[in-house]
């Protein structure tokens, strides 16, 4: 099933994507890596904003590819998307979305099921992913990437050094 | 509920063919055996209720576990 026959099922929209929506996005995703690094949080906490950064980077490869995920399902789709998008593999989709339903397990029925050692590895997945969402952008997009000010959000996004 | 060094990388996508297959969902919640000895010994809320509920062990066995838990306080 290609994007395009997801849209066709309703499941996504078509959506005008802009170079401030993906430093924006890119901004949240950069908080929330850092913010899942803050030591005593509980396990469940940092998963969600672990968890939270990936959402973000699904979106933000969708919206690349000129769609947004529908309301109904909206994170199912999304997380699922990533493997039409930035072509990660189907082990890791199906990580992510195991890490989504949890999410919703510890924010709304059931507090504590998550552990460190799973919030860190969401975290590092999450820190995987914003690398390869990057390098597909650069490769595929990079209108959305480009015209950034030196100093500002530029240095953020790109990841690199205080250098540029 | 799985105590060890697997990932979820590992069992998520385990999980994912058989929750099809029995066309239900599988949440797991996968503990190192350090963190699951610390958060019993602290009555961990979702731990406790682990412990004090039924269970069904599929590799290990329920002593085994309960062991397990009391390590730290032994400790």
């Amino acid at each position: 099933m290609s994007l395009t026959t997801w849209r066709e099922s309703r499941w996504l929209t078509e959506h005008e994507s802009s170079l401030q929506e993906a430093a924006d996005l890119l901004a949240v995703v950069d908080r929330d890596l850092a913010d899942a690094e803050v030591e005593g949080l509980s396990a469940d906490r940092r998963l969600e904003i672990a968890y939270n950064a990936a959402l973000q980077l699904s979106i933000l490869a969708l919206a690349a590819a000129w769609y947004r995920a529908a309301r109904d399902k909206a994170h199912a789709y999304s997380i699922r998307s990533l493997g039409h998008t930035v072509g990660v593999e189907p082990a890791i989709v199906d990580t992510l979305d195991a890490v989504r339903r949890k999410r919703h397990q510890v924010n709304c029925e059931r507090a504590g099921t998550a552990s460190h050692s799973e919030a860190e590895e969401v975290r590092e997945l999450a820190s995987d992913l914003r690398e390869r969402v990057f390098e597909w952008l650069r490769a595929e997009h990079p209108e959305l990437l480009g015209g950034f000010t030196e100093g500002t959000v530029r240095i953020n996004v790109l990841g690199d050094s205080g250098e540029e | 509920m799985v105590i060890g060094d697997a990932t979820l990388r590992e069992i998520a996508p385990a999980l994912r063919s058989v929750e099809d297959r029995i066309a239900r969902e599988i949440n797991p919640s996968v503990y190192t055996r350090d963190e699951f000895t610390k958060r019993a010994a602290s009555d961990d809320h979702f731990i406790s209720n682990v412990l004090g509920g039924p269970r069904i062990p599929l590799l290990g066995s329920a002593d085994e576990l309960d062991d397990l838990a009391g390590e730290s306080v032994a400790d």
